[in-house]
């Protein structure tokens, strides 16, 4: 058996794939524990010890960059789960005009992140039409990319926008498998459609939300190019995030650093997204 | 009751409905309407419709910027998108099949790098280390391996989710009669796998040919844009003149508008699909 | 329904663009015979055309079939004015020339220059800039060195040829792309006027007017463009007119760590400015939202009085309000002596010639780097924009429309003038423009600055490897 299971799924056929992804995924993020203890010029490599991470965590921006890190990460899906799931409840009940919004909610996700940044610049320029419409209404302009206490905020909106979409699908489809059968024998019951959300649909839906909630958490956690074409980190390190300052040090040309901050990275994802992603995985209700 | 329910549910889907228009199309409508202004128009930011519509001369402007750049960087998205998803379906459903179906050391401790995979970022300038030693930095190619690199575990995971709903008794008629591991990989587990390939190839096509951040730092050492490097250049270096950077960003877009105009259930169920896990 | 009728409307426009594109190609083409401002294709027909005038100059520049790859980071008119050079030469020899932008922050473009060449990577003519930051690409390994060209020393002024050469072997690496910047704050003469305003020869007296410009007027004293990275950057650089005037070795001393920066009391007195444009309530609302367009809008049409700029806003002018070009005069950042007032120059970026250069591309890049320091290329630029500052080179005159104001910076670099610190010295932290932007904003003191402004080249200064940090 073992001998015909050698014939039938020779190794070889799994190698390119595995080749490609240890040569150009595995190794450079072993190799990264290294380059993040060297100033490191593409060429030759000095070992400095600890020294990169010492000035990452001493460096104002970078320091900024991990608390606005942390906010975008934990803003952005929070609401992104709380409002798909409230979406994903409500459109799945049946309504008429469901597919018409699972359609429209989804669309953003397939638009680029500059192009969505961009769409996004224009509507909150000091003189765009957010304030024009501010205005129209009797409020004052807010200066939303340049002011820092609306700079981030306005980072987030954009990303719940184009993310919420994806969160909402993979919800609705968790739902869906929810046997019809258990909230019929709950409204015999007589239970509130609320109890029959606390009670049947949020523990069964435990798959799905631990797949949004890892999703969520790394995009956040990784987030770069929306905000790098929204505010660039501006003003000052306002919505400054980790993506954003690593990508400063490497057009700089400190790219040992810039490891640094990508071992950083690595470690704060590994720290906070496989202890929640196991805490989950257990409470993972069997459906059958 | 359930009378009850359904006023409020209908007040509800109104407003929903009502706020959809808010929240997506005013702003499609803001994006696409500026397109179509003048310069000087456009930089009003008004939703009002233009009084010149300049539509077609922003296009033709944005086309034949800068020696018909913008073409070049469609001929290399599309390059890198079909290449990458290509590369990347034969490789992690051939990989899968191994990985499902035998149970060795080397499965196992493969599953656990995958796994790991799915979930840290990759690190940037040791990758760029690595392309250059192989000689393949700042091309296309050592984009779409790193484009593979990086898609491969969920790629994977997908594949053998849905492999092990393939009976093993299917491969072993098959070896019974008479086929190789290459046959029964193509001839046999391929065309069954279908639906999940159909899968991979909508959701990473999407991914890929909107990538801002890979092309961005291992291409940057080359003349070589993809169409969104394009527009993020437009954008550095036109500032506000939104009139032509909307149009250039609905001309990048529209490959994927006009996909989700027509096949707008199939990418959802991708979507879907893709979500389940591995 | 309703959905239908949407995505109805949805597929119209989108068909509507698909029809379009294909439309836009046809007005597109023709322009290629004019091959005039705007980019043109090198059609077969062209290129055909070309090789006929090739015939004419008797065949001793007949390039046709070379592709040359330019790598720049210019945009704007004098982007423009390159590509007429361009187009020019390739009439001229029928070579092909594809032109590559880099990013528009030029130094994140000598970065990417810098991965290319330790990658190497780079292009066969790419730009550079000089002095201190030539060093970066390691000129030496990746530079093709321009000395042994007889037209070297003929044609291009020899004080940027020493900003360009290696001092042991003699090698020269560049030549001048575009033109020399002289900045100093620009001001709308007709406002001046009407106010009856003396130019301020010291800082009091320029903060002085400021007041008046605010208190009778609702113009907006100094328009600050700090949206844009050198537009936040020039006034504090400029400063270092008159640091180096109290110490000529200032760069040097501060890169082998003799002195630091929050000591010198010139030096700090950049950031002061800065801060006073701020505190006193001088410059534009929201600062950093406006753009080096809008702020040399503002300038011509006397919304805004002053701003602090180099010369190159005269294109600019020159474009967004070419009537008012000639009311726009120009004196240097005041201090505290009117004696000893002088200005900062930055010196063109430069044109090289990469070492690896395929051979049989060689003669074809050395002919464009040679015909790009003649009269007859200056001639091409000029016909796109006029030239705000000195090419830098011999044998050619600036043109008579030189606007007033740049002819005034011109008059004041032979008075008194230094190239500004970063070409004696390489440090310079990647956060300089953020934390210039915090200090003109009110979010740091100048003493705050500083601090971080000093971190912040620490950390440069050890990533780089700099002997003694």
């Amino acid at each position: 058996m073992q001998k015909l299971n050698r014939k039938t799924y020779p190794i070889w056929l799994a190698a390119p794939g595995l080749i490609i992804y240890i040569i150009v995924f595995i190794i450079p993020t072993f190799a990264s524990f290294y380059f993040s203890m060297t100033i490191w010029n593409l060429k030759e490599a000095r070992f400095v010890g600890l020294e990169n991470f010492i000035t990452f965590f001493s460096m104002t921006n970078t320091r900024t960059a991990l608390i606005n890190t942390a906010i975008f990460a934990l803003t952005t899906c929070s609401v992104k789960i709380i409002g798909g799931l409230l979406l994903a409840r409500y459109v799945s009940s049946g309504i008429r005009s469901g597919n018409y919004l699972k359609i429209v909610i989804f669309f953003p996700y397939l638009l680029g992140n500059v192009v969505v940044a961009l769409a996004f610049r224009a509507l909150l320029e000091p003189a765009g039409t957010v304030n024009q419409f501010l205005q129209f209404l009797g409020f004052d302009a807010v200066r939303w990319l340049t002011d820092k206490h609306f700079a981030l905020l306005s980072c987030i909106i954009a990303d719940i926008w184009k993310g919420i979409g994806t969160v909402t699908i993979i919800l609705i489809a968790g739902m869906c498998a929810i046997p019809k059968s258990y909230y019929e024998a709950s409204a015999i019951d007589g239970a509130t459609p609320w109890m029959a959300f606390r009670k049947i649909t949020l523990p069964l839906l435990i798959p799905s939300f631990n797949t949004v909630l890892t999703l969520c958490l790394i995009g956040g956690l990784r987030s770069y190019d929306l905000i790098q074409a929204l505010t660039g980190g501006g003003p000052g390190y306002a919505s400054e995030v980790l993506g954003t300052a690593i990508y400063k040090l490497f057009a700089r040309g400190s790219y040992g650093l810039a490891t640094a901050g990508n071992v950083i990275l690595f470690i704060a994802v590994a720290v906070i997204v496989f202890p929640i992603n196991s805490y989950v995985s257990k409470r993972e209700v069997d459906m059958s | 009751m359930i009378k009850k329910r359904s006023a409020f549910s209908k007040i509800t889907e109104i407003l929903l409905v009502a706020l959809t228009f808010v929240t997506h199309w005013l702003i499609f409508y803001f994006v696409i309407v500026t397109a179509c202004k003048t310069t000087g128009e456009a930089a009003q930011l008004t939703l009002k419709l233009p009084g010149e519509w300049d539509l077609f001369e922003n296009i033709a402007f944005i086309f034949q910027y800068q020696h018909h750049a913008l073409l070049k960087a469609f001929k290399n998205s599309a390059v890198i998108t079909v290449g990458s998803v290509l590369f990347l379906v034969f490789t992690s459903s051939a990989t899968a099949l191994i990985m499902q179906r035998r149970s060795g050391l080397l499965s196992r401790a493969s599953n656990k790098l995958i796994v790991a995979g799915l979930i840290v970022p990759a690190s940037v300038i040791p990758t760029y280390w690595m392309l250059n030693m192989l000689h393949v930095a700042n091309t296309l190619f050592g984009l779409c391996l790193v484009e593979v690199a990086t898609m491969f575990p969920f790629a994977v995971m997908l594949y053998k989710g849905y492999i092990s709903s393939v009976p093993r008794e299917i491969d072993e008629a098959a070896v019974i009669d008479g086929c190789g591991p290459i046959a029964l990989y193509t001839k046999i587990i391929f065309p069954l796998i279908k639906p999940i390939t159909a899968t991979v190839v909508i959701l990473r096509s999407v991914l890929i040919y909107n990538d801002f951040q890979n092309p961005q730092y291992y291409m940057s050492g080359s003349s070589t844009q993809t169409v969104q490097l394009f527009v993020y250049s437009l954008k550095s270096a036109w500032t506000t003149d939104y009139g032509h950077l909307f149009t250039a960003a609905i001309v990048v877009s529209l490959p994927l508008i006009l996909l989700y105009i027509f096949l707008n259930q199939k990418i959802l169920e991708g979507m879907t699909a893709g979500s389940v896990k591995g | 329904m309703k959905k239908k009728v949407l995505v109805f409307a949805l597929i119209l426009s989108m068909l509507l663009g698909l029809t379009a594109c294909k439309g836009s190609d046809s007005p597109t083409q023709p322009p290629s015979s004019d091959a005039g401002e705007t980019a043109s294709v090198e059609t077969p027909a062209a290129s055909g055309s070309s090789a006929e005038t090739e015939g004419e100059k008797d065949g001793a520049l007949d390039f046709s079939g070379i592709t040359l790859n330019i790598a720049h980071s210019t945009t704007g008119e004098v982007g423009d004015a390159l590509q007429a050079q361009f187009d020019a030469f390739e009439e001229l020899t029928g070579c092909k020339i594809e032109v590559e932008l880099l990013s528009s922050d030029s130094e994140e473009a000598v970065y990417t220059l810098e991965v290319r060449a330790a990658t190497g990577n780079l292009p066969d003519i790419f730009q550079s800039s000089i002095g201190a930051q030539l060093d970066k690409l390691d000129p030496a390994a990746n530079i093709y060195d321009l000395s042994g060209q007889d037209w070297i020393r003929e044609n291009v002024a020899s004080s940027y040829l020493d900003l360009v050469s290696d001092k042991e072997t003699g090698a020269v690496y560049c030549i001048p792309m575009t033109t020399s910047n002289v900045a100093g704050c620009f001001y709308n003469k007709d406002v001046y006027e009407e106010l009856n305003l003396e130019i301020p020869t010291t800082w009091e007296e320029f903060l002085a007017n400021c007041e008046i410009i605010k208190t009778q007027t609702d113009k907006v004293p100094v328009s600050t463009p700090y949206s844009d990275g050198a537009g936040s950057q020039i006034l504090f650089l400029s400063q270092y007119y008159y640091v180096w005037n109290e110490d000529p070795e200032f760069a040097d001393k501060y890169t082998n760590r003799e002195i630091t920066l929050h000591e010198s009391e010139t030096y700090m007195r950049g950031l002061y400015k800065l801060n006073d444009l701020y505190t006193k309530g001088y410059q534009d609302e929201d600062p950093l939202s406006v753009s080096f367009e809008k702020s040399a809008t503002d300038l011509a049409n006397g919304d805004a009085v002053m701003t602090f700029s180099r010369t190159n806003i005269m294109a600019t002018l020159s474009k967004v309000a070419p009537d008012q070009v000639e009311s726009i005069g120009f004196f240097p950042l005041p201090d505290q002596s009117a004696e000893e007032r002088g200005v900062a120059t930055w010196m063109p970026v430069a044109w090289c010639v990469g070492a690896n250069i395929d051979s049989e591309k060689e003669a074809c890049a050395l002919a464009l780097m040679e015909y790009l320091t003649t009269g007859e290329a200056i001639d091409a630029y000029c016909q796109v924009t006029t030239p705000t500052g000195a090419f830098m080179l011999n044998n050619v005159t600036l043109p008579d429309s030189i606007s007033s104001a740049a002819r005034e910076a011109q008059e004041w670099v032979a008075k008194a003038s230094t190239s500004v610190m970063e070409y004696t010295c390489s440090i310079k932290g990647s956060n300089m423009v953020t934390i210039l932007q915090m200090a003109e904003t009110g979010e740091y003191s100048p003493e705050e600055a500083i601090a971080e402004i000093e971190k912040d080249n620490a950390t440069d200064a050890q990533q780089k490897g700099v002997e003694g940090w």
